[in-house]
This record gives C-alpha cells, structure tokens and sequence, in this order.
C-alpha cells in the first residue's frame, strides 16, 4: 500500500562527480581524473639479490561522459592505463628460513584501455540500467555486462538496488624473461549478483546494507606468479572456482552544526578459499564556503589467508595447489587520505593524496610469517568536471 | 485492536495530518515575500489562471521544470497566466545560485520554514497546482518530467479559456 | 590477474538515488492513507520524511559516493591489491592488474 514510485535517479545520472551546485537532469556532464600511483621500492631485505627493486608505477586517465536524452541517459566511461615496475615473482626462504622475494624485473610494461557504456531507463515501476564494457591490455581482453533496477518507495523512505553482472574474459600471457613457461591463453567468466536497501531513518542521516555475490570460474591462477616448493618453483596454481560474498553496511549522516557529513563504510567477506575480510572506512566531508570541500578519510582493511597460501612450501600440497602471491596472504592495510574540491560556475576541480600500507601487524589476527610483497602505496588524483 | 485503534487516533490529534490539497478545492490562502521582500498574496490574482510551482534548488526535477515554467510564462503571461515559484530552500544562497543559473521572470517566493508546503500537503517534489481563474484548483502536478508537458500546457490552455 | 570493479556511471547512478531524494519525477496523487497502521509503526513515526524536508539528504556530500570518479578509481586499486571485493555495484571487465 506504499506508493512505489519510480525515480529518475537511475536515469539522471545528474550526479557531479565533484559536487557542482544544481545540475539539472538534462545537462551532459563530462569528467576527467588523472592519477599518479607509486608503490614503494621493495627493500634489499626483503629481495633475495639483497637489492632494493623498484615496484609499480601506474598513470590512469578516466573520462565519463553522461548525456540526458529525454527519458534515457546514455553514459560512456573510458580509462586508459599505462603500468610499469616489477613485482614479486616468486617467495622463498633465505638462509634464516625468513621468507624473501624473487623480483619480475623491471620488465613488465603494458597499458590497459576500458571502454564501458551504460544505458538507463525507466520500465515501471523501477528505473533500470544496462551496461557493455570492454577491456584490453596485451596480455587480457575482458567482455562484460550487466543490468541493474531501482525501486523507490517515498511512503517508507526505502531504496532497492539489485543488479546481475557477467565478464568474460581471455588471458593471453606475454612469454618473456620472467615468464618462460607460462600458459598460452585460458579463460575464465565472473557472474555477480546483488541486492540492498537504503533507508531513510531521519532528515540527516540515511543507511544502506547490501549482499554481493561473486562466482568465478575457470583460470583463476596468476600466470606469471610462481610458488617455491622444496628448492623448486611451480606455477601458481589455485582452484578453478571461487565463490565469495560480502555484506556492507553504510552511513550518511549530516551535522548541521558542522557543516559536514560524517560516511561510515563497513564489509564483511567470506569466500570459499576462506578468506574472510574486513573493511572499515570512515570520511568526513567538510563543506567550506565558496563552495570549497576538505574531506579527510581513513580506511582499515583486514584479510586472513587462502587456505592453500604458504609463503613457500616445503613440500606439494596433496590438491596440489600453490600460491604465495601477497593477495592471497594474511595481512591488514590502513590508509590516509585527504582530498581537496572547489566548484564553480560550471567546472569543478578536485585534488587529492592517499597513503596506503599493507603489513601483518595490521591484520585482525596475529600474522606469524607477513608475505614480503606486501605493497605501500602513494596516490596523487586530479580531477575536474565540466557541464554544458 | 481498539488499543491500537486509540493509540493511532491520539497520534493523529497529536499532528494533525495537513490534507492534501485536490482537484475541486480552494487552496490555501499562499502569502508570502519575495526576494525584493514584498509579499505576495495568491488572493490579489484572482481573476487570473495561477500556477503555484513548489520547487528547491536540491531537487533536480524542479531545476528542470524552472526553464520549462518560465517559457510558458513568457508566451502566455498576456493571455492571463501567472506563475508563482514557491522556494522551500532551507538556505536563501542555494536557491539565489540556482536563480542565476536559471532566471526566471516570474515571481519567486520564499518559505525556508516549509510552512506552506505543509499546508498544501505536497505530495512530491515539485508540484505544481494550476489554479482557475475562480480561484478553484484545476489540476495537481506531482514531480515533473518533460514528457509531462504537453498534457500540462492543454490544461493551462483550457483554464485560460474559461470564463471567470 | 584481477576482475576490476568498474562503477563510476552505475555506482552514480545509485548514489544518486539520494541526490534525486524527494524528487517525484512523474504526476502522482498520493495514496490514501491506510486504514489501521500497526501501533508500533505508528510509534516509531516511520512515517518517511516529508518529501520537501530532503534538502539535507540531497546535499551532494550525503551521496553514497560524493565522487563516482574518484570511488571507482579508489575501488580499482583496492581491488587489484587485495583478495575481497563487491559491494553495491557490479562488476565489469577484467584487468590483468597485478
């Protein structure tokens, strides 16, 4: 008996990246964000030549383009990535029996360019999006798509989002100095699914929980990683499926006195590797006059490990998987980051710094062995919007 | 049940629910100031076709509708249209930045208070009450889209014709 | 290699949603109300917010995502450094992002 009324959110898309003050539904809106990445050099006590090795590098630009046409919005999204660095190869022990790595060299250098459309309209009594994509490096090539609805219903002041996601993708890895013996080209598919509601519990303050499920299936290895077994190396090799889910909880709360809104970001996940994951962010969005924005933030992550990682191994596990990539591994991360905003007439412009490090003391549980790829990262952005 | 029953009408006495304003009835007696701060009463337009459009700068429907509004104004002002703008901006400076980027020739007034869309009981954001030249609501027009307004400008048309 | 969680149209799309709050988008008279609402909602004042008294929850920096661009690139680097992902957005096309 509540009224369901569609909104024009879903089709809008009028929402400006950097805050400009009232956009109308039937402005095209553009969006440009630079970004600088710099991973920290992997020290000489943690590499098994004794020398420090510098890691990845990464320069992103990302455009979007939003443009209203009547009661659908078209949306086009592109981003354009060159990387370069080395990265952990393989792990072993040294002579203390302290995990070290085997560095890639400074060999590995590609770019990646994505290409995503999204297309939004309303079918009653939701608002629906359909999105395309496309991704390619020289090294993988990714088709995906999707479909997402919008329900809104003001009488209760709730919100519900479900969406269904598919990618396709093809690795064709690069044979090279570090990765003579890899694979020729697998493949594997991503499905995601998920729902959730948003409420309005008061004029300031709004609440959002969401479920997420992921499955993959296929190649699901990294195939330029190894893994060291007994005085030799593997390919990594992990299971062919993987499930995962992830409940999240988020907040919105306006303080008038302040002029600020406080964001509180929580997840939980779990998969069937056994990884179970926290994410914990909190940022607080300070708005100053003439349309000038701080918002410092600060993020917690925690992860245990997948039951088939070791560091290295003495001998070959009986399901024969292996993996010591650093992602797999148990660890927590923390991160700072800072992020500056000015909006004008019709232009915006943002900047911003985060700090990131990942280490064993962090995780939520005691690390015995940290993984020494562990990365601790710098990222600069810039950003500006534009609507005609 | 009748415990429950008690229980809703206290509430209901406790905040009396504003009725909605239909199709048929007399609005409420609008009074308000504009920027230049001289009040403006709906009562001193009787006689003509009002349009009362309740509107804020955070929602982007009525940003949309402001232009359409004043087009319609423009080309039907001397036939006897009025268009009132009712801003319900909490904060003055939202609404001024959205008036500059969007200027509209009729009048706009201000209720940061929200009094006056509690006593027309809006049912969205915008709406709109096209009102007669009797002084009687011809049509209720809740949200905007632009598809909306051909249906919406055949109303505004047909008040028009219509004797006082 | 890595799936990349791409979300800067889709997750504005959504955040949006509170952007767009209290804004009806098409004419719709409001329902009648209903004859007999439980007691405990009635106490609770569920009763959604008025929808002229959005204007807080429509401030760009109440959005889920104040800024898509910059939370879809955020969500890129995090998803290519550690072994959790997923939230209220889907994921799109891979990335050998390692």
């Amino acid at each position: 008996m509540a009224a369901i009324k569609n909104s024009k959110a879903l089709a809008a898309l009028t929402h400006a990246a950097l805050a400009l003050p009232g956009v109308a539904a039937a402005e095209v809106q553009t969006d440009y964000l630079y970004s600088f990445y710099q991973e920290k050099d992997t020290p000489g006590s943690q590499t098994s030549s004794g020398q420090s090795v510098e890691r990845y590098q990464i320069h992103s630009h990302m455009f979007r383009a939003v443009m209203p046409m009547g009661e659908n919005t078209l949306g086009a999204n592109l981003t354009y990535e060159t990387m370069s660095g080395a990265s952990p190869w393989w792990v072993q022990p040294d002579t203390n029996g302290k995990p070290v790595n085997v560095m890639s060299g400074a060999s590995i250098r590609d770019e990646r360019v994505d290409l995503q459309g999204t297309w939004s309209l309303p079918i009653e009594p939701f608002q629906a999006a359909f999105s395309l994509g496309y991704s390619a490096e020289d090294d993988y090539e990714a088709l995906n798509g999707g479909a997402e609805l919008e329900l809104r219903d003001d009488e209760r002041g709730l919100t519900w989002t479900g969406g269904l996601g598919y990618s396709d993708d093809q690795l064709k890895p690069e044979h090279g100095t570090s990765s003579p013996n890899v694979i020729d080209s697998e493949s594997k598919s991503t499905l995601t699914l998920y729902g959730g509601a948003a409420m309005v519990l008061n004029a300031a303050t709004v609440v959002q929980a969401n479920i997420n499920y992921q499955r993959g299936d296929g190649f699901l290895s990294d195939p330029y990683k190894l893994a060291w077994i007994g005085g030799s190396t593997v390919a990594d090799s992990r299971p062919d499926g993987r499930q995962s889910w992830a409940l999240s909880g988020k907040l919105r709360h306006h303080l008038a006195s302040s002029n600020a809104a406080i964001h509180v970001d929580y997840r939980y996940f779990h998969d069937d590797w056994e990884i179970d994951a926290h994410t914990l962010e909190v940022a607080w969005h300070q708005v100053l006059p003439d349309q000038w924005r701080i918002t410092p933030a600060l993020r917690w992550y925690s992860q245990s490990q997948a039951f088939f990682y070791a560091p290295y191994y003495q001998a070959a596990r009986s399901d024969g998987f292996a993996s010591s990539d650093y992602r797999l591994s148990p660890y927590g991360a923390v991160s700072a980051r800072l992020d500056v905003s000015k909006a004008l007439e019709n232009l915006a412009l943002g900047a911003g710094v985060e700090w990131y490090d990942a280490d064993g003391s962090y995780a939520l549980k005691s690390v015995d062995v940290a993984n020494p790829g562990l990365v601790e990262y710098l990222s600069f952005q810039a950003r500006i919007t534009y609507r005609f | 049940m009748v415990k429950a029953g008690m229980l809703a009408a206290a509430l209901l006495l406790a905040t009396p629910a504003a009725l909605a304003v239909n199709v048929g009835e007399a609005p409420p007696p609008l009074v308000a100031q504009d920027a230049a701060g001289n009040w403006q009463r709906l009562q001193d337009y009787r006689g003509k076709v009002v349009y009362v459009d309740f509107w804020a700068s955070w929602c982007g429907p009525c940003r949309e509708a402001m232009p359409q509004y004043e087009r319609i104004y423009q080309a039907w002002a001397a036939r006897g249209l009025v268009v009132i703008g009712v801003n319900v901006d909490s904060d003055r400076a939202d609404a001024a930045r959205a008036l500059k980027r969007r200027p509209v020739s009729f009048p706009v007034v201000y209720d940061p208070a929200g009094s006056w869309p509690e006593r027309f009981a809006l049912p969205a954001m915008p709406t709109g009450y096209l009102i007669g030249r009797d002084g009687i609501v011809r049509h209720v027009h809740a949200g905007f889209r632009s598809g909306d307004l051909p249906a919406l400008e055949a109303l505004i048309e047909k008040a028009l014709g219509e004797k006082p | 290699m890595r799936r990349m969680q791409r979300s800067a149209l889709l997750g504005a799309v959504l955040g949006a949603a509170l952007l767009q709050g209290g804004c009806a988008t098409r004419s719709q008279l409001p329902d009648p109300p209903p004859l007999m609402d439980p007691p405990e909602q009635a106490q609770q004042s569920q009763e959604a917010l008025k929808p002229w008294q959005r204007g807080t929850l429509a401030k760009s920096e109440m959005a889920w995502d104040p800024d898509p661009l910059l939370a879809d690139y955020r969500r890129h680097v995090q998803f290519s450094k550690e072994a959790a992902s997923g939230g209220a957005s889907l994921g799109g096309g891979g990335c050998g992002c390692n």
